[in-house]
């Protein structure tokens, strides 16, 4: 009841709020060559969030798939089926829908599980991928729980034009190619990008008579960044990503396997950066999204498979005033139609409305905070109101303290609501609020960061057999999740020798409330850690993952230490400048699993070429 | 392990003790392996990765041991333990996702051999002529290619296939024949195929209620049919109701079905002395053989996954969460009182005596 007139007051509270501030006009012009809403919302609108900028530490390491550039550079756990398979997040103790994945500032976690399998993102299509602890609904939407992922390509309108082609083999006959292409000037940019990967993925189980059968996979990806910028108060942007794989779904120690899964998503964004004045911006965006997976009992015969499909249309206008140096704001406006349909969940739409303020002030010279609230109006079911504040105080030079705390929230899926049978047309959204303390070192050569966190979740939805025996998701479950986080980071340089050290330290301890058992699949203590070295021409790493036990059920997947070194050669001579690396990942050839009885390749190799022209 | 063997003997001791007064024709019978005169349960476990495993319990209670499979042969069963099936001292293991069989003692679970070539979603395994006949659903998916394979006891190799209709479940041997209750694995089925032993063919199809599953031979010879039915939800809206159907072995016909009350839909069946006992989620229901009609109030409440009943005692697994260790609730058969709680494993869903 009141939640209706609460929406009214909200919205004409935003369309007030929004009036005044376009009286504060101004005729100066805006560069808007910097600006990238995404980062923005990141950067400028989280205030007492920390986040760890990935692609800065992988330097010219070539990586296999996005979870492999994760689990060895931030705090997300990986439930990784295997290599190359379904590789599902656990960020903060949190489950695999509550970590939603941004890309170019759009949530693109399934509309079907609520999940993003990291092994269906090309890891080499973004120019930056950084990962933001911490509950993020407001901003980000639903499963911005336990962190978001950020994906983004860059836009820049400087003259430039470059190839770039790499090419690996290694172990398992895995393949990568991809080619990337820039040409800009100061009117337009392009980028196109086309990848592949191959593997065979038929590893030998170490200490097993067993080999990863069916473990193969290949997929696609193909990318097109464009942009123009008509003059100084407009520009049109374009982002692009389709990703096409094909994957056999690898045995278990305990089970055979046949079964195939193919899946294809396109992610299409149109974007309009019209700057009313040198501090207001409006960016309107308009983004198509699909995905449609198949899944095939027995890959042998392709003609029978249960398939599901989404398709989302996305509306925003978006609304940023640099009021003063000190005052931000930001207001979107956003609609959103959802349809999916597929073999087990018919065909059914549901619409969404979000409304989103957000407020970043520097109060004084030292303190700072942000203040979010959010209000979606859904065709389904109400959403809660949503809110997030933090508060950021420098002390000196070399220490800032900041807090936040938060209200986050996912929303059931088509899953949820319409699987046939079980669906539960009547789940309510899932909630969430988090409180957490974030400590910023920073010295000379080295920052530190250190995150202690409290999340507490209700009417978590699970599935769980009803009264007929049917497996049916309700929402039941409370959990309570602490814990630190630790990262370090150190560079050095001695004449000509380069090191740099990066550490990610966490410990986590997550329960479900009601049986006062801790969650399944949460490792406990979780530590990676990264060391490069360069020198000349030469540049190596060492990486290692050290993951501590994980309890799945009645059963524990033992703790593990894994670790990768590489070293790479440029040949500095010649005008493309081309690279030749060596990688060896599991030297020390350990015996571990990140999901229950799927086995992990033992020491294996790659080799890299990178070529610039 | 030590303070467990001393338990164990005083177990044998006792037992020795207690058959010499009891039953004097068999006072030289010595257990023949660690896991006589006890139940055996059949755990499924995680769908994920996991393996099925087996519990052991002394019939006086007073040894408890898990995964016994598991330890003494250094092995798992596989993915989803379905049934086990019992020829003289040889256990059949059905691992349902593991498309394995593991065979064993049953009287010590030493792994005898593993049939893993030609099966496909087994399920349930019955005897006749000396061959052993598995239901197989097949692919999911795939309502084509359902079969029952026939093992060559001799050598435990799937001999030949007989292709029946979608979804075959349970598998009861009467003579040298078998009758299957064609639940529908993914589907739906409504029938119960007769095949015979000898000839490796099927004999007849007979059409029963919907969602036939547990099969049990009367006193009379007939079989039962426990039939499920279809419950009302949002995603079925028309009921169907449950039914006992009652086949007749000579004309292989139906010759009486039973209509259980809307909302009632057995998920198992047990006949023991005379009586009937049908389960729902909920409930156990008990009637006699020859009752002509069904009960309307549940001679025991309490969360049933799996059933058997022996001895006038009634064995009910509760599979609770289905992500925590499961329980074995024991009941006296006259009175309905509960005389026994054990933990077992994870997802407990068959009952069997050693």
């Amino acid at each position: 009841m009141d939640m209706g007139l609460n929406k009214i007051l909200f919205f004409a509270f935003c369309s007030i709020f929004a009036s005044n501030l376009h009286s504060q006009k101004d005729t100066l012009v805006v560069n808007l060559k910097a600006f990238s809403l995404s980062f923005s919302k990141v950067n400028d609108f989280s205030k007492g969030y920390s986040s760890i900028l990935i692609t800065d530490s992988l330097g010219t390491r070539n990586i296999r798939s996005l979870t492999d550039v994760l689990k060895f550079n931030s705090f997300i756990y990986f439930k990784e089926n295997g290599l190359g398979m379904v590789s599902s997040p656990s960020f903060r103790g949190t489950s695999a829908a509550h970590t939603a994945v941004i890309w170019n500032g759009i949530n693109i976690n399934s509309q079907l599980n609520g999940q993003v399998d990291f092994n269906a993102i090309s890891s080499n299509s973004y120019d930056k991928i950084t990962v933001r602890s911490g509950g993020g609904s407001v901003l980000f939407g639903s499963g911005a729980i336990g962190g978001t992922v950020h994906l983004d390509n860059l836009i820049n309108f400087s003259k430039e034009e470059k190839h770039k082609v790499l090419a690996n083999y290694g172990s398992f006959n895995t393949q990568h190619i991809s080619y990337d292409y820039v040409k800009s000037n100061n009117k337009s940019f392009l980028n196109i990008g086309l990848g592949y990967n191959k593997s065979d993925n038929d590893f030998s189980y170490l200490d097993s008579n067993l080999t990863n059968e069916n473990g193969s996979y290949l997929n696609y990806n193909f990318d097109v960044n464009y942009g123009y910028k008509l003059n100084e108060n407009h520009q049109f942007k374009i982002y692009s990503s389709t990703f096409f794989g094909d994957r056999n779904l690898s045995r278990t120690l305990n089970a055979p396997s046949n079964d195939g899964y193919e899946d294809i998503n396109s992610k299409n964004l149109l974007e309009w950066n019209f700057a009313l004045s040198s501090k207001e911006v409006i960016t309107s965006r308009i983004s198509y999204i699909f995905e449609k997976f198949k899944y095939f009992d027995n890959n042998q015969n392709k003609s029978i498979f249960s398939d599901g499909n989404t398709q989302r249309k996305i509306g925003q206008i978006d609304y940023n005033n640099s009021i003063s140096r000190k005052l931000k704001l930001n207001a979107i406006l956003g609609f959103e139609s959802i349809d999916a349909w597929g073999s087990s969940f018919g065909s059914n739409t549901r619409n969404i409305f979000s409304n989103i303020l957000s407020l970043n002030h520097q109060l004084t010279k030292k303190l700072s905070y942000g203040v979010q609230i959010r209000q979606d109006i859904q065709s389904d079911f109400e959403s809660p109101f949503l809110y997030s504040l933090g508060i950021e105080q420098q002390f000196n030079q070399n220490y800032t303290l900041s807090i936040n705390t938060s209200k986050n929230f996912r929303i059931p899926t088509f899953n949820d609501l319409y699987w046939e049978p079980g669906g539960n047309i009547n789940l309510r959204p899932e909630e969430s609020y988090q409180f957490e303390i974030g400590n910023a070192i920073s010295l000379k050569n080295i920052s530190l960061q250190i995150n202690g966190f409290y999340i507490r979740s209700s009417d978590l939805i699970q599935w769980i057999p009803n009264p007929s025996g049917i497996w049916s998701p309700k929402n039941t479950n409370e959990t309570r999740n602490l814990g630190i986080e630790f990262s370090v980071n150190y560079k050095t340089s001695i004449k000509d020798h380069f090191i740099g050290i990066n550490a990610n330290y966490s410990y986590t301890d997550a329960k479900d409330l009601e049986t006062k058992q801790q969650l399944i699949s949460v490792p406990k203590n979780r530590l990676n850690g990264l060391v490069n070295y360069q020198h000349k021409n030469w540049s190596a790493f060492y990486q290692l993952l050290f993951n501590d036990d994980v309890q799945f059920l009645v059963d524990t997947i033992p703790a593990f230490q894994v670790s990768n070194i590489g070293v790479t050669y440029e040949l500095s001579t010649l005008k493309s400048k081309p690279n030749i690396g060596f990688v060896i990942n599991n030297i020390y050839n350990t015996k571990y699993q990140n999901t229950l009885n799927r086995p992990m390749p033992g020491i294996n190799f790659q080799i890299t070429t990178t070529i610039n022209f | 392990m030590n303070f467990k063997k001393t338990v164990f003997l005083a177990a044998i001791a006792g037992f020795l003790f207690a058959s010499c007064d009891n039953d004097n024709e068999n006072e030289l019978a010595l257990p023949r392996g660690n896991y006589d005169n006890g139940l055996v349960i059949a755990n499924e476990g995680a769908f994920s990765g996991g393996t099925g495993t087996v519990n052991f319990i002394s019939d006086d209670y007073t040894v408890t041991e898990e995964k016994i499979y598991n330890k003494v042969n250094n092995e798992n069963i596989g993915t989803i333990l379905q049934s086990i099936g019992f020829n003289n001292d040889d256990a059949y293991l059905i691992a349902n996702a593991g498309n394995k069989i593991a065979v064993a003692d049953r009287f010590s679970m030493k792994n005898i051999t593993v049939i893993t070539g030609d099966l496909k979603n087994p399920r349930y395994i019955a005897f006749a002529d000396g061959k052993g006949f598995v239901t197989n659903w097949g692919d999911g998916s795939d309502s084509t290619d359902d079969y029952v394979g026939v093992i060559d006891l001799e050598t435990n190799l799937i001999v030949s296939k007989i292709l029946v209709a979608e979804g075959p479940e349970h598998i009861i041997a009467n003579g040298d024949f078998l009758y299957v209750s064609h639940k529908g694995g993914f589907g739906s089925g409504n029938t119960v195929s007769v095949l015979n032993a000898t000839t490796n063919t099927v004999v007849t199809s007979i059409s029963v209620g919907d969602i036939p599953d547990e099969l049990v031979l009367d006193t009379s010879g007939n079989i039962l049919v426990s039939c499920e039915g279809k419950a009302e939800t949002s995603w079925n809206p028309s009921e169907v109701l449950g039914s006992l159907v009652t086949i007749n072995t000579t004309t292989n016909e139906v010759s009486a079905t039973l209509n259980f009350a809307s909302g009632f839909h057995p998920n198992g069946m047990v006949l023991s002395e005379g009586n009937i006992y049908l389960s729902t989620s909920s409930s156990v229901y008990k009637m006699a053989e020859s009752a002509t009609s069904i009960p309307t109030s549940a001679f025991i409440n309490t969360a049933v996954y799996g059933i058997s009943v022996k001895e006038n005692k009634v064995y009910v697994t509760d599979a609770k969460n289905y992500q925590d260790n499961g329980s074995l609730k024991i009941f006296d058969a006259s009175t309905s009182t509960e005389l026994q709680d054990f933990t077992v494993g994870l997802i407990p869903g068959k009952i069997y005596f050693n």
